[in-house]
């Protein structure tokens, strides 16, 4: 017997509106509100032993300690399953659902699923890995909500091999290897024959969308300021003494140019795998300008260069992995004075 | 990389051959270079010619970092040097 | 008018004779290994691994599909002959048999085949019947030299093996046009990229570099016929290697239905400069040549890591400015755990794309009996014959650019 714990707000548990959003979580045995029509949707098939209920403004202030109180409570319960809503509009339940969801399933490793509109803010969790089922805007639709719902947790937690297409629920995010139906060739000529008729078609991959950063603020007089050399060329002192990868770095390395006044052919050369190196490792300033950063420190272009450089391989490195290291290098290189960075890419 | 030094308030100039990509990335401030496989230098001028080249990527680039900008920006080198 | 004899291996065994009888290929060692002496090659071993055996092999380099050519022409022109065009007359083809290049090479990126288990599920080269060529270098040997020793030996045995094939009676015949002679059907092309960067990042057209070349057409036959030769030791998993050219799925694909729901439009092989000058410049030159051949779609793969998406970018960019209706194929970089978007940035224009597969998922693959090629391993510490985590990116042609692998990625 399938054992269901029902995540609701304050409102559809039945306590009150706005006036009672603040409700810390709690629990209850057995189905509440929209949790009795569950009950009934599963002519057996499970029971729904407890509802957990929160209040919206509660759970939209405090994100992570509703969770943990949650998470608490489900502690004991053993749940097989979590459904969480229908959220429909409601932004603030919907944000609390699909946060339910997502936790459950992340962090607690019990299935879970969400309900509400494809344009309740809520539906940001499914980026973060949460199974959610659309559902229309309002709690009218609750009885188309509640069999769509039903049906993905319990096939979720049979442990069915589940897919967005088939199963309805929005993309979560997560690209997984799959072995294709139809060879890529077979799948690339008829998408080409259905964009040269005009026919629908559907890219494999989603298009991408980059998150902008706002720029730093320009240097005043470049003159007085402190440079700090980066490089992603793999650039390394020779025999790579911290062994950076020829793709897919998995860390970066600060290697001392204090007294150097160029980087010697044959004393530094370049690992990346993506490029043939045989020019850089002819002269490896070609990487990293250092014989004319030098120069031009003499003559007060700029006050100083940092005492290390920073080398890694942008060659297959995941997104995630080079924003790490250019964290820690700005933390370093910001408690040491450096004004600016000059980062060469290959 | 650029773009996490620049998140934490450190200018960040990059050059790179490959300037679509690091537009569309998002990074600030790019000095376009001439092949991914020497991004401060140019193997075919001779030696003298390379290191004025690569002073001159280099005069760009600090130029960049003394510039203001609001997105995405390249600054050209100009070719002829 | 090239006619492909496809004679089905369901067996290799090494031994005294050659002969292919029901399946069965046999091959003298003595004969293979006298086609690579070298001053530069100490040593030629050969093994043999079945699909299914417990077996992993390592560092390989490159991998070939035997051929010859019936009567006196060559196949891998402009190495083992004259730098002729023929894709005429008929060719012999050894289909289910392949030959692997194994060999120390410190500029190589390591790659793996697993015969049996999860990584063998992946790995397109598992299905085949793999003749083994472990090469070993003389001491002090330069490597550029090895290389290119250890190349033309591999293509030589894999002709040697090929013509093994002459006395049989062929499994199937293809006949492959040079040109299409469909009409009413819209015309689809390919533009098939290359990477040549020169020393052991190259690829060979008719024997030489295709570093400095603009793109040029090229025919289904050359190509069956063994023009094109990789050299190319970085991405295992998403290079072209000489078994890619040489089996292209694309090309095979738009082959078979020429005529009866495209016409095939032809191959404009392309190089991958490694300025963005020149790579605009050879994405304007094939859209171009694209729009001349009247071209109404092109289907465009790649060869290498993430410069090489802007040559893919930049083509459809291009073409779809000319009203040359593009698809691409291409592997993601979607992270280990499938979280990060997989693509870097790319045009409006380049809004159909095919996944061949995330480059980062983790493959868990367990011990082996045996190991062929080495007793180390660069990707992770441990016994080479130990169970392992890798990324997908070591096994070999998983993540296929030309789709020789059956992976790709989805939203889950």
């Amino acid at each position: 017997m399938l054992r269901i714990v029902h995540y609701i707000n304050q409102f559809f548990a039945g306590l009150g509106g706005e006036e009672k959003a603040d409700l810390k979580p709690e629990i209850r045995t057995g189905p509440v509100g929209p949790g009795r029509l569950l009950q009934s949707l599963l002519r057996g098939k499970g029971e729904v032993v407890a509802t957990l209920i929160c209040g919206d403004t509660y759970f939209a202030e405090q994100p992570e300690e509703a969770c943990r109180r949650l998470a608490d409570l489900l502690f004991t319960l053993k749940a097989d399953l979590i459904l969480a809503g229908p959220a429909f509009a409601s932004g603030r339940y919907g944000l609390a659902c699909g946060e339910v969801a997502r936790m459950a399933l992340n962090e607690l490793a019990i299935p879970a699923v969400a309900a509400m509109h494809p344009e309740n803010p809520g539906v940001q969790a499914a980026a973060a890995g949460a199974y959610i089922v659309p559902c229309g805007s309002s709690a009218a639709s609750m009885k188309e909500a509640l069999p769509p719902l039903l049906a993905l947790g319990i096939k979720l937690a049979s442990g069915s091999a589940l897919s967005p297409d088939v199963d309805g629920y929005l993309p979560r995010g997560i690209r997984k290897n799959v072995t294709a139906d139809l060879p890529a060739a077979v799948r690339a000529v008829n998408m080409v024959l259905a964009k040269i008729a005009g026919r629908p078609f559907t890219s494999e991959i989603p298009l991408p969308q980059f998150d902008r950063v706002s720029p730093a603020p320009p240097v005043f007089d470049i003159r007085q300021a402190t440079v700090a050399l980066v490089t992603e060329s793999g650039l390394v002192p020779a025999g790579n003494p911290d062994r950076i990868e020829s793709s897919r770095a998995s860390h970066f390395a600060r290697y001392s140019i204090g007294g150097l006044g160029a980087f010697a052919s044959g004393k530094f050369e370049s690992v990346h795998g993506g490029y043939s190196t045989d020019l850089a490792n002819a002269d490896p300033n070609r990487l990293v300008p250092l014989d004319v950063a030098r120069r031009l420190q003499g003559a007060g272009g700029i006050a100083g260069l940092y005492d290390y450089y920073f080398t890694t391989v942008g060659n297959g490195t995941s997104v995630q992995k080079a924003q790490a290291f250019g964290r820690e290098i700005a933390a370093e290189i910001r408690s040491s004075g450096v004004k600016a960075a000059i980062l060469t890419a290959t | 990389m650029a773009k996490e030094l620049e998140r934490e308030g450190i200018p960040t100039v990059l050059l790179c051959n490959i300037v679509p990509i690091a537009l569309t990335v998002g990074a600030n401030r790019v000095v376009p270079t001439r092949g991914i496989q020497y991004p401060t230098g140019d193997p075919s001028l001779s030696r003298e010619q390379e290191q004025a080249w690569r002073e001159h990527l280099l005069m760009t680039a600090l130029k960049a970092l003394e510039t203001p900008v609001t997105g995405p920006t390249v600054f050209p080198p100009d070719p002829k040097e | 008018m090239l006619t492909v004899r496809e004679h089905i291996v369901r067996d290799i065994r090494i031994g005294g004779e050659n002969s292919l009888r029901d399946g069965l290929l046999t091959v003298a060692a003595e004969q293979i290994l006298g086609l690579a002496t070298h001053p530069v090659i100490r040593s030629l071993e050969l093994h043999v691994a079945r699909p299914g055996e417990n077996v992993r092999i390592i560092r390989i380099l490159d991998a070939i599909q035997p051929r010859a050519k019936e009567g006196d022409g060559v196949v891998f022109p402009g190495f083992l002959g004259p730098a002729r065009v023929a894709a005429a007359g008929e060719t012999h083809i050894l289909s289910g048999c392949v030959l692997l290049t194994v060999s120390p090479l410190p500029r190589a990126q390591e790659a793996l085949i697993d015969m049996a288990g999860p990584g063998a599920g992946i790995c397109p080269l598992a299905k085949e019947h793999l003749l083994i060529l472990e090469f070993t270098p003389v001491e002090g040997a330069p490597w550029g030299e090895y290389e290119a020793a250890i190349r033309l030996a591999a293509l030589r045995i894999a002709a040697h093996v090929g013509g093994i094939a002459r006395s049989a009676p062929p499994d199937r015949s293809l006949r492959v046009p040079p040109t299409s002679s469909a009409i009413g059907l819209p015309r689809v092309g390919y533009i098939y990229n290359i990477q040549a960067q020169g020393s052991f990042k190259d690829t060979f057209v008719y024997g030489r570099s295709a570093r400095d070349i603009l793109q040029t057409l090229i025919s289904a036959g050359e190509l069956l016929d063994g023009a094109v030769v990789s050299g190319n030791y970085g991405h295992p998993s998403l290079k072209n290697s000489t078994y890619a050219h040489l089996t292209n799925p694309i090309i095979r694909e738009l082959l078979s239905r020429d005529g009866d729901d495209l016409a095939f439009g032809g191959i404009i092989l392309k190089p991958e400069p490694v300025t963005l000058e020149g790579k605009e410049l050879v994405a304007e030159y094939a859209a171009n040549l694209a729009s001349l051949l009247n071209w109404q779609g092109a289907i465009v793969t790649k060869e290498g890591g993430g410069n090489a998406d802007t040559d893919l970018f930049l083509a459809a960019e291009r073409c779809e400015r000319r009203g040359v209706r593009a698809v691409l194929l291409m592997a993601e970089l979607a992270g280990p755990d499938g979280r990060t978007p997989p693509l870097l940035g790319s045009p409006p224009e380049a809004d159909a794309l095919v996944s061949v597969g995330n480059y980062e998922e983790p493959v868990s693959v367990p011990s082996v009996e045996r190991v062929i090629g080495g007793d180390s391993l660069r990707l992770a510490d441990g016994p080479v014959a130990g169970p392992l985590t890798i990324p997908t990116a070591p096994i070999f042609g998983a993540l296929s650019p030309v789709g020789i692998g059956s992976l790709r990625a989805r939203a889950q």
